[in-house]
C-alpha cells in the first residue's frame, strides 16, 4: 500500500516534471516559429525590428498580424468557411463579413458545399466567387500556396475575391455605408464596392454620384439588389438578406467543414498566406515600403531617400554606397528582392546583370517580353538593358510602379529632373524591357 | 641708318595691326558651347555627317543631328537644337546588341555607367511625357467585368517611344462598346487615339 502509494507519487512527479518539460520545449517552439528568421538577419536588419520600421518579410508581410482587420467574421457564417474568409480577409486587410457577405450574395443567399461544383453564369462568371474571366486575370491570388491560381479554387478565390475588394477601393476601414446614399465617395462605402463587384467599377463611376440613391437610374435591377442584399446581410449579421433575394442562410450544406471531399480551408489557406501569393506581395509591400509615394524630381543623394530606404539599402549593397548609388534604379530592385527576402541572390547590379540573371534562372523567374501593361502583375519586375522597375499596381495617386533614376558616374544629371531616389513611377515599356514574374524556389 | 628710320616708322603700325588681329581672333573665337556624351565614348561619331569626338564644341545654333555606330551596338541618332544663348548637354548612348556589346561594357566601366544614367534618365523622360501626352495613363489598368483598358507600346509608331497605344482587353461581346463608351465617359475622344484590340471573347475564354 505504502509502496504502491510513493510508486503514485513518484509517478505523478514524474509526470509533473515531464509535462514541465514537455510546456517548456512548447514555448521553445512557438518562440522558435514565431521568428524563425529573426536569428538569421543582420545586426543591421535587427535594428530595423527594433526601431519598429516595417521591414517586410514573408513572415511579417501576410502572416503577421501588425494591421489586423476591422471587424469579427459573424458566427452565423458557417464554420466550414470562417476560418478561409478569416484569412483572407486578413491577408487583404479588410473587413471579413464584406468577404462572406459577397460570397452568399453570389450563390443567392445559400451556403453551398465547400467542395462545390461552381456554377458558370451565362455570360460567363465562375467559381465560388462568380469572377469574370478579366476580373479574374488582373486579381487572380494563390490562395492555398499550390503555386498555382485557379478560378475553381476555393481557396484561390477567397484570396483573390479580397484582393478585389482592394481593388475597388476597400481598406480596412471600410464603412458598410447606407441605403439612402449608397454610393458616397468619402469615405468608400462597402455598398458602392458591392456594386462595383456586381457590375463593375466603371459602370458605377458612369452611373452613380455621392448623392445617388440606391436606385440610381442607369443601374441594372440586379445591381440594385445586390447591393441590397449585402447591405441586409451585414446587418442583420447573416440572418437574412434582401427579401427580393432567396434565403436558404439558416439550411448550411456543411457546418462541421467535414463533407466528404470537402476542401479544408484551414489548412489551405495558412499555406496560401505565407506561399508564393505571399512573396509575390512582399515585394510590392517592399516596394511600397521603401520608394516614396509621389515622386521625386532631381533628388538623388542619401539625404533625399525615404528614411527606410536609407537604413535598408546599406544591408544590401554594403555600409556607405556611393552618393550617386542612391537614385540607382538596379540597387533599388536589388534591395527590394534581398531585404524582403524573396530571392537573396539577386543581382546588385547592373541592369544588365540582372537580366541575364533572371533570364538564366527558370526555376525562380517567369520571364516574356512586355508589350502592354495588361500583361503586368503586381509585384513583375520590369526590366530593358539599362533600366529596371517593379509594377505595384495601381496605387492611389496614379503610380503604378516604384522606381529609382540614376544621377550617374559623374553626376552629368544632377540637375536633372530624371533623377530621383526610388520613388513614385508609371510604367513604360518603350524599348526592349522584359517582364521577370517570380515564381517562388527560394 | 634708312633702314632703322623705316623700322621705326612701320614699328607702331605692325603693333596696331597686330593689336586689331588679336582682337578680330578673340571676336571670333567662340567657346564651345554644346556638350556631347557618348557611350561608348569611342564610338564612331557624326555631327550633321562631319566626323567629330564627343566633349565640348562649338556648334551653330540650330536643328542638328547626332549619329554614332560601333561594332556590336545598334546605331544611335539623336537630334537636338542648340539654342541661341546658354550651354547645352547632348547625351546619346548605344545599346548593345550582341555578346560583344555588352562584353564591352562591361570591360568599361566608366562607359557603362554613363550608358546607365544616359538610359535611365530617358525612360524616366519618356513615362513623363506619356502621362503628359494621355493622362488618362494614371488611371489605368481600368479593370471592369466585360473589359479592360491598358497601355503600352505604339504598333503604329514602333520607333517613337513616347507614343502610346491604348490597350483594350474585351470579355464579352459587349465589351468593346462598354470600354468605348467609360473612354467617352472619361472625356477622350476614341477616334483620336490608337487602339489594340485583344480579344478574349472570341477565344472562347
Amino acid at each position: 500500500m505504502v509502496t504502491r502509494c510513493n510508486w503514485a507519487v513518484k509517478a505523478r512527479r514524474g509526470q509533473a516534471v515531464a509535462l514541465a518539460f514537455t510546456a517548456l520545449f512548447a514555448v521553445g517552439c512557438l518562440v522558435t516559429y514565431a521568428r524563425p528568421a529573426y536569428a538569421q538577419l543582420s545586426q543591421s536588419q535587427k535594428d530595423l525590428f527594433a526601431e519598429q520600421i516595417h521591414y517586410f518579410n514573408v513572415e511579417e508581410d501576410v502572416c503577421g498580424s501588425a494591421d489586423a482587420p476591422s471587424g469579427t467574421l459573424s458566427q452565423n457564417v458557417p464554420v466550414a468557411y470562417r476560418d478561409l474568409f478569416t484569412k483572407a480577409a486578413s491577408a487583404a486587410k479588410i473587413n471579413p463579413n464584406y468577404l462572406a457577405a459577397l460570397f452568399v450574395t453570389e450563390h443567392g443567399n445559400a451556403w453551398p458545399n465547400p467542395a462545390g461544383p461552381w456554377a458558370t453564369s451565362p455570360s460567363g462568371a465562375n467559381g465560388p466567387f462568380q469572377f469574370m474571366p478579366g476580373t479574374w486575370d488582373a486579381y487572380k491570388t494563390d490562395g492555398d500556396g499550390d503555386g498555382k491560381t485557379d478560378v475553381q479554387n476555393l481557396a484561390d478565390a477567397a484570396f483573390s475575391a479580397a484582393k478585389l475588394i482592394v481593388g475597388n477601393g476597400g481598406t480596412s476601414s471600410t464603412p458598410l455605408g447606407n441605403l439612402t446614399h449608397p454610393y458616397t465617395h468619402t469615405p468608400l462605402p462597402f455598398t458602392y464596392i458591392a456594386g462595383a463587384y456586381n457590375a463593375g467599377g466603371g459602370t458605377m463611376e458612369q452611373y452613380t454620384t455621392p448623392s445617388s440613391p440606391v436606385d440610381a437610374p442607369g443601374l441594372s435591377k440586379e445591381t440594385i439588389n445586390y447591393v441590397k442584399n449585402v447591405y441586409y446581410l451585414v446587418t442583420t449579421d447573416f440572418q437574412h438578406g434582401n427579401p427580393s433575394y432567396g434565403n436558404a442562410l439558416g439550411t448550411v450544406i456543411d457546418n462541421t467543414g467535414g463533407a466528404a471531399g470537402a476542401p479544408s480551408p484551414s489548412g489551405a489557406t495558412t499555406a496560401g498566406s505565407c506561399g508564393v501569393g505571399a512573396v509575390q506581395g512582399s515585394i510590392v509591400q517592399t516596394a511600397l515600403n521603401l520608394a516614396w509615394d509621389s515622386s521625386k524630381p532631381n533628388q538623388w543623394r542619401k539625404a533625399d531617400a525615404k528614411p527606410s530606404y536609407q537604413k535598408t539599402m546599406p544591408t544590401v549593397h554594403g555600409t556607405d554606397p556611393p552618393e550617386n548609388y542612391w537614385s540607382d534604379c538596379g540597387r533599388f530592385v536589388a534591395t527590394v528582392m534581398r531585404s524582403s527576402g524573396v530571392d537573396k541572390n539577386y543581382v546588385l547590379a547592373t541592369t544588365t546583370s540582372q537580366r541575364d540573371y533572371v533570364k538564366s534562372h527558370p526555376e525562380l523567374y517567369d520571364v516574356m517580353p512586355a508589350s502592354n501593361t495588361s500583361q503586368f502583375a503586381a509585384g513583375d519586375i520590369l526590366i530593358s538593358s539599362a533600366h529596371t522597375y517593379i509594377y505595384v499596381g495601381p496605387q492611389p495617386d496614379g503610380s503604378n510602379s516604384r522606381s529609382a533614376s540614376w544621377v550617374g558616374a559623374n553626376e552629368e544629371f544632377a540637375g536633372s529632373p530624371s533623377s530621383f531616389v526610388p520613388s513614385a513611377y508609371n510604367a513604360n515599356v518603350a524599348g526592349d524591357y522584359i517582364i521577370a514574374r517570380f515564381k517562388g524556389g527560394v | 641708318m634708312q633702314t632703322s628710320r623705316s623700322w621705326r616708322r612701320l614699328a607702331p603700325v605692325l603693333l596696331a595691326l597686330g593689336v586689331v588681329v588679336i582682337i578680330v581672333l578673340i571676336i571670333l573665337h567662340k567657346s564651345a558651347n554644346t556638350t556631347i556624351y557618348l557611350a561608348p565614348s569611342v564610338a564612331n561619331l557624326q555631327l550633321d555627317g562631319k566626323t567629330i569626338k564627343p566633349g565640348g564644341h562649338y556648334i551653330v545654333p540650330g536643328k542638328h543631328t547626332l549619329r554614332a555606330t560601333m561594332t556590336g551596338f545598334s546605331d544611335g541618332t539623336k537630334s537636338f537644337v542648340v539654342p541661341t544663348k546658354g550651354a547645352t548637354k547632348v547625351f546619346l548612348a548605344l545599346s548593345p546588341n550582341s555578346v560583344v556589346g555588352e562584353q564591352w561594357y562591361a570591360n568599361h566601366p566608366d562607359d557603362n555607367n554613363l550608358y546607365q544614367s544616359i538610359v535611365q534618365n530617358e525612360a524616366t523622360s519618356t513615362s513623363r511625357e506619356q502621362v503628359t501626352r494621355l493622362p488618362l495613363i494614371k488611371e489605368l489598368p481600368h479593370v471592369d467585368n466585360f473589359y479592360r483598358v491598358d497601355y503600352g507600346k505604339s504598333l503604329k509608331n514602333p520607333n517613337d517611344p513616347v507614343a502610346t497605344a491604348l490597350y483594350i482587353t474585351v470579355y464579352s461581346a459587349a465589351g468593346k462598346q462598354q470600354a468605348i463608351q467609360w473612354l467617352t465617359f472619361k472625356g477622350y475622344d476614341p477616334t483620336l487615339y490608337e487602339i489594340v484590340y485583344i480579344d478574349k471573347y472570341s477565344d472562347g475564354l
